[in-house]
C-alpha cells in the first residue's frame, strides 16, 4: 500500500508554475526524500500534501484518503523546517496539545510524552517554555511531537537544516528506528549527503517538474552517487530549457 | 460529535484563550477599564456625600450603572474587534497556522473554535466589568445595582460581541492587522448609520429616492447583522423601556444575516492557501 499518492499534480501562482503534472508514490514503511534545488516546489508539494493549500488539477492521497479531507491527516505528524510553536507553552504543554489534538488523553498521553522526551534527551527541559530555549532546543521539542500519537507518515521538511552533527546523528537513528517500527517517513530536502545515508526512495524534483522517482539503491548499483546524479539530471534539463 | 472531536475543540478553544490572555492591549484595557471603574465609582461617592442636584440624579445605583454600561459595551467592541483579529492573525505570523491544520481538523472547525475561543474571552471581559461595576455602585449607593433586566441585558450583549468578533474574524482572513481594525470599525460605523436610517421607514419608503448611498445602505441593512438594534434592545432591556422593534422579525433576520457571514467565513478560510 502507499502513504502517499501524487496523480498529475499541478499548481501555479498566476503565470508561472510550481509544480506541472507531477506524480509520485511514497510506499509505505519506507524513507522517501524529495530533492530539489531552492524554487522546484518541494514546500508547494508538502503544503499540497497537508492541504495547506488548494491544486488547481490533480489528486492526492493519504493512505487511500482524499488529502482534502481532514481524516486523511489522522494518523500524520508534520514538523516545518523551522518548529513554531506559541512561546508561553512549556514543551510538556506543547506535547500535551498536539497529543490532545491526534486524539490521545490520560496515562497514555502522559506516557507517549515521556517516551518522547527521552527519546530526544530533552527530559529535563520538559517544564521550561518554549521562549527559553535555544533554536536548537525547539527543534528537538518539535522532533519529539512526531512521536506523540498514533502515526503512521511522518512529514518533514527540511529537518536537517540548522541541526549540529549531534542532532543530525540523533535525528537519523530515531527516523532509522520510526522506519524499523514500519512508519513511513516522507522528508523534503536538498542535503543529498544525509539522504543518500537514511533513504530508500527518493523523488527529484526540479522548476515544477518531476525528473526521477525511484530507488536510492537503483541510483548507486548504477555506479553514481545520489550527488551526481541529481547534478547531472538537473545540469541536463537546464541544458535543455536553454536549448 | 465523538469524545476526540470534543476534546480536540475543547483544547483549540482553551489554546484561543491562553494566547489572548498573554496579550498586553488585553492587560492593558483590563487594567484601564478596573482604573475607571473605580474612579466612577469614587465620583459617584463624592457627589452622594456632597448632596448636591446632580447626586440626585445619579444616586439610584441603577442609573449610574447604566452610565458604566454604555462605557463598557464601548470598550467590548474595540476588544471584540481586537480579539477577533488577533486570535488567527497570531496563527498566520510565523507560519505556527501549518501546525494547525496539520492535525485532523476541519477548517470549519478552526475557523470556529478560534472564534469562540476569543468570545469566551471578551464575553468574561464584560462580564467581570459588568458585575465589579455592579458591586461598586451598589456599595456607593447602598441599594443594589444589579437586577434580572441587567442579567437579560448582558445576554443579549454577548450576541452583540459575538458578531462583533466574526465581522473581525472575516476581515483578518483577508487584511492586515491595522487595516483589519479599521474595516471593523467603518463597518460597524456604516451599519449604525443604516440602521439608524432605516428603522423609521416603511417598505415602501425603502425604494423611493433611490440614489447610491440608498441602495449602499439598503443593501447593509438587508445583509449585515442589524447591530445597532441588538444594543438597543439590551439598553431598553435594561431600563424596562418599550422596545420599539418587531422582535420576531428581526430576530429571523439576525439568524440569516448571522448564518451568511459564517457561510463567507468558511468559504474564505477553506479557499485560502497558506
Amino acid at each position: 500500500m502507499n502513504a502517499i499518492e501524487v496523480q498529475n499534480l499541478s499548481k501555479s501562482y498566476g503565470a508561472d508554475f510550481s509544480l506541472r503534472d507531477v506524480s509520485l508514490k511514497v510506499e509505505s514503511g519506507k524513507i522517501f526524500a524529495l530533492l530539489g534545488p531552492n524554487g522546484a516546489g518541494k514546500t508547494t508539494l508538502v503544503k499540497l500534501i497537508l492541504n495547506l493549500m488548494q491544486q488547481d488539477l490533480g489528486q492526492i492521497t493519504i493512505n487511500a484518503v482524499s488529502s482534502q479531507t481532514p481524516h486523511s491527516r489522522k494518523g500524520v505528524a508534520f514538523i516545518p523546517e523551522k518548529f513554531n510553536f506559541f512561546p508561553y507553552y512549556t514543551v510538556r504543554g506543547v506535547l500535551e496539545f498536539f497529543g490532545t489534538m491526534k486524539g490521545l488523553h490520560g496515562e497514555h498521553l502522559t506516557n507517549q510524552i515521556n517516551h518522547a522526551l527521552t527519546e530526544l534527551d530533552i527530559s529535563e527541559l520538559a517544564n521550561r517554555k518554549l521562549q527559553s530555549l535555544s533554536k536548537g532546543q525547539v527543534q528537538r521539542a518539535g522532533l519529539a511531537s512526531l512521536l506523540i500519537g498514533e502515526n503512521d507518515l511522518l512529514i518533514l521538511d527540511e529537518p536537517f537544516s540548522g541541526l549540529d552533527p549531534i542532532g543530525m546523528r540523533d535525528l537519523k537513528d530515531i527516523l532509522r528506528k520510526q522506519r524499523a517500527l514500519g512508519k513511513t517517513i516522507f522528508l523534503n530536502s536538498h542535503i543529498l549527503s544525509e539522504m543518500e545515508q537514511i533513504c530508500d526512495d527518493v523523488a527529484i524534483l526540479h522548476k515544477g517538474q518531476l525528473l526521477y522517482s525511484g530507488s536510492v539503491q537503483k541510483i548507486l548499483d548504477d555506479g553514481s552517487t545520489l550527488e551526481d546524479f541529481f547534478y547531472q539530471l538537473v545540469s541536463r534539463q537546464n541544458e535543455g530549457i536553454k536549448e | 460529535m465523538n469524545n476526540q472531536s470534543k476534546a480536540q475543540l475543547s483544547a483549540m478553544i482553551k489554546d484561543t484563550i491562553l494566547k489572548e490572555l498573554r496579550s498586553k492591549t488585553l492587560i492593558f484595557i483590563f487594567v484601564a477599564t478596573t482604573l475607571m471603574i473605580f474612579l466612577g465609582h469614587a465620583l459617584l461617592k463624592l457627589m452622594i456625600n456632597s448632596n448636591g442636584a446632580t447626586a440626585s440624579i445619579m444616586v439610584s445605583g441603577t442609573n449610574s450603572l447604566t452610565f458604566m454600561f454604555t462605557f463598557i459595551n464601548f470598550w467590548s467592541v474595540i476588544i471584540a474587534s481586537i480579539f477577533g483579529i488577533s486570535s488567527i492573525q497570531s496563527d498566520f505570523k510565523d507560519k505556527i497556522i501549518y501546525q494547525y491544520l496539520s492535525f485532523p481538523i476541519s477548517r470549519t472547525q478552526y475557523m470556529f473554535t478560534r472564534i469562540c475561543g476569543s468570545w469566551l474571552l471578551v464575553y468574561g471581559y464584560y462580564l467581570y466589568a459588568y458585575l465589579l461595576s455592579a458591586i461598586l455602585f451598589s456599595f456607593a449607593t447602598h441599594s443594589f445595582a444589579l437586577s434580572f433586566s441587567h442579567l437579560l441585558s448582558i445576554l443579549l450583549m454577548g450576541l452583540y460581541v459575538f458578531l462583533i468578533i466574526i465581522i473581525s474574524f472575516l476581515y483578518s482572513l483577508i487584511a492586515e492587522k491595522i487595516a483589519a481594525f479599521l474595516l471593523v470599525f467603518t463597518t460597524v460605523i456604516i451599519i449604525s448609520l443604516s440602521n439608524n436610517s432605516f428603522k423609521n421607514l416603511t417598505v415602501d419608503e425603502y425604494f423611493k429616492d433611490l440614489g447610491v448611498f440608498k441602495i449602499f445602505g439598503l443593501l447593509i441593512y438587508a445583509l449585515l447583522p442589524r447591530l445597532n438594534y441588538i444594543s438597543q434592545l439590551a439598553s431598553a432591556v435594561m431600563l424596562k423601556e418599550p422596545i420599539d422593534l418587531n422582535l420576531g422579525l428581526e430576530a429571523l433576520h439576525l439568524l440569516v444575516s448571522s448564518a451568511l457571514l459564517l457561510i463567507i467565513g468558511n468559504t474564505l478560510i477553506k479557499s485560502k492557501n497558506f
